[in-house]
């Protein structure tokens, strides 16, 4: 076969898959979610703010660190930490459904046996994963965005400049959230189509998100110990040394949650380990789909 | 030389310790319409699942329109419709909007296309609602609209009149021919053994994972109907006819007399009872069906 017949049957798996996502409630209730959740955080912080410095030590550093970043100067790094978290989870339940639904529905069996390669329908499907990540990633950002300008203008904070170097950063910022969240859309992925199903691939998938921030707290724990070395190669560490590349809190009294401090993986080891991660799960799916059965 | 549009050789499936389809060969030429026979679990739909590449075989080759699935399957499978078990589409999307997704697929149709499609199978009234909310009867249609969008030379039919009502059930039966006529090949999946005699003119017999028989169905019926009788006084009349040319073919069948290949000479039989002073209480004609034919190599597989 040709390389343009090939490339114009990709074309159609793409846009049907395109299609399929574009005509799906489900796309619309995660993205509304997302925002909802966003807004919610944002609002729950606003709650907190104002009721004032607590009286423990350190209770009013605390508060105008965290009052600062979630000023409009800070939403880089602040913004895209959030969306780090809540996209991760949107985008594992969209990414799962997507695959895990084909089969719970059996309409992967009346696709591949009208002659669309079984590599097409698959790619067509990564490729709309990443799309709605980029997607997702880029609407909450937004909405943290608007959040920080009314936060910014009740507290009268800086709103900092907005030039072409800020919005190099936005961009910057976002291509590495979009990597750290990844692995995990990946991991929903290969779950089910190694299951078949949706239900267990997204509970598995946000079950070892979870899961691997307890375990690598415990393993730390084990200092002097090969054990305390396993972290290194999981994904949630590597992840928080990217979205440090996104900018640090370095203020006193820390920064509220989802800031990070200094510290943590050098950046390069962290890209080659969470490539390493994507790279894996993206074999794992594809030698699967080519080489298994559709259906048992 | 017949062209072979499905050649299957030696296909073999197994499911860990399981044996789906054992050693399964299957030839069905251009423009026949073959019936795939078989009770549930006989293997006959694994063996669909492994034509259209579903199921890779464990042993075996499967060639469409001649040539190997394992090489050029896809381009083959571009030139087959199928529904395979209960018909599958996405439930959020209108029964309409389910081709234009498969339409994406595999363009070609068109909107044109989708709506003869729908016409076709009689479903364009509820073409706008989701699938998620169609009958069984309407999922059936919707799978046998989606089977020949894109106009494909062999179409694979596993169960298609499964859920339809007496009206849908006719209405498919007589779409079946009506595709043949087109020149397709085509391949009906059943356990309805009416089903498969009224429209296929050939036909396998699946049991325990393998075709136990093959062939023209009138062929495999036979032409040769029976005689069955019925009297007070049937060892009388079995002497008499003991005596007669149909001596050979006289046999006893509970309370009733049975002359094979005789079904013809009912008017003969009577005429030299009633001379031989036996009078019959009924005397009527069977014809061999396709469920004769299928008990008979069925059961002679279970005895064996």
């Amino acid at each position: 076969m040709s390389f343009s017949t090939e490339a114009a049957h990709f074309r159609d798996a793409l846009s049907a898959e395109f299609y399929k996502v574009r005509r799906r409630r489900m796309t619309y209730i995660l993205l509304a979610v997302h925002c909802a959740l966003v807004l919610l955080f944002y609002f729950i912080l606003f709650m907190q703010i104002r009721d004032g410095p607590s009286h423990r030590r350190n209770g009013l550093s605390e508060w105008l660190a965290l009052r600062n970043a979630m000023s409009t100067l800070n939403v880089v790094p602040y913004g895209f930490a959030l969306e780090r978290f809540f996209a991760t989870l949107v985008c594992v339940i969209f990414a799962g459904t997507m695959m895990g639904n084909e089969y719970d529905w059996r309409t992967v069996g009346v696709v591949t046996s009208r002659g669309v390669r079984r590599w097409h329908f698959l790619a067509a499907k990564v490729v709309m994963d990443v799309a709605f990540v980029i997607v997702v990633a880029t609407i909450g950002f937004l909405v943290a965005v608007a959040c920080s300008l009314w936060w910014s203008n009740l507290y009268d904070l800086s709103y900092g400049t907005w030039d072409w170097a800020r919005l190099w950063d936005i961009v910057s910022s976002l291509a590495r959230t979009v990597f750290v969240i990844i692995p995990f859309v990946f991991m929903a992925l290969a779950f089910a189509t190694t299951w078949r199903s949706a239900g267990q691939a997204v509970g598995a998938s946000l079950g070892a998100y979870f899961i691997e921030s307890i375990f690598t707290g415990l393993l730390n724990r084990a200092q002097d110990s090969w054990l305390s070395h396993i972290p290194d190669g999981l994904i949630n560490i590597n992840g928080d040394a990217i979205m440090r590349a996104n900018g640090i809190f370095s203020g006193e009294g820390g920064g509220g949650p989802f800031i990070f401090g200094p510290g943590g993986a050098p950046l390069w080891r962290a890209a080659l380990v969470l490539a390493a991660w994507i790279g894996g799960f993206v074999v794992l799916v594809f030698w699967q789909f080519q080489h298994r059965d559709i259906q048992e | 030389m017949p062209e072979y549009v499905v050649e299957a050789r030696g296909l073999v499936k197994r499911f860990r310790e399981t044996v789906a389809v054992n050693g399964v060969d299957l030839f069905v030429e251009r423009g026949r319409v073959y019936g795939a026979l078989g009770p549930n679990g006989s293997g006959k739909s694994t063996t669909v699942r492994m034509l259209l590449g579903l199921a890779r075989p464990n042993e075996g080759e499967v060639k469409l329109f001649g040539r190997s699935i394992a090489d050029n399957g896809p381009e083959l499978f571009r030139r087959v419709g199928a529904v395979v078990e209960t018909p599958a589409f996405v439930p959020y999307l209108s029964g309409r909007d389910n081709l234009r997704l498969l339409e994406k697929y595999t363009p070609g149709a068109g909107e044109r296309g989708i709506e003869i499609a729908l016409d076709r199978v009689h479903l364009l009234h509820a073409a706008h609602r989701r699938f998620k909310n169609y009958s069984l009867g309407m999922k059936q249609r919707l799978g046998i609209a989606a089977a020949i969008l894109h106009d494909p030379e062999l179409i694979v039919l596993d169960e298609p009149t499964n859920g339809l009502d007496p009206q849908g059930t006719r209405e498919v039966r007589a779409l079946i021919p009506e595709l043949a006529a087109e020149g397709r090949t085509i391949v009906l999946c059943s356990h309805l053994l009416y089903e498969v005699e009224q429209v296929c003119d050939a036909v396998a017999i699946f049991q325990r994972g393998e075709i136990v028989a093959q062939g023209d169905t009138k062929t495999l019926i036979g032409t040769r109907s029976t005689l069955h009788l019925r009297a007070a006084d049937v060892e009388g009349i079995a002497a008499a006819l003991a005596e007669s040319r149909w001596k050979a073919n006289v046999r006893r069948d509970g309370d009733e007399l049975v002359i094979d290949d005789a079904g013809h000479d009912g008017a003969e039989v009577n005429r030299f009872l009633a001379a031989e002073g036996h009078f019959v209480a009924e005397l009527r004609q069977v014809v061999p069906t396709l469920e004769d034919f299928f008990f008979k190599v069925t059961d002679a597989e279970r005895e064996v």
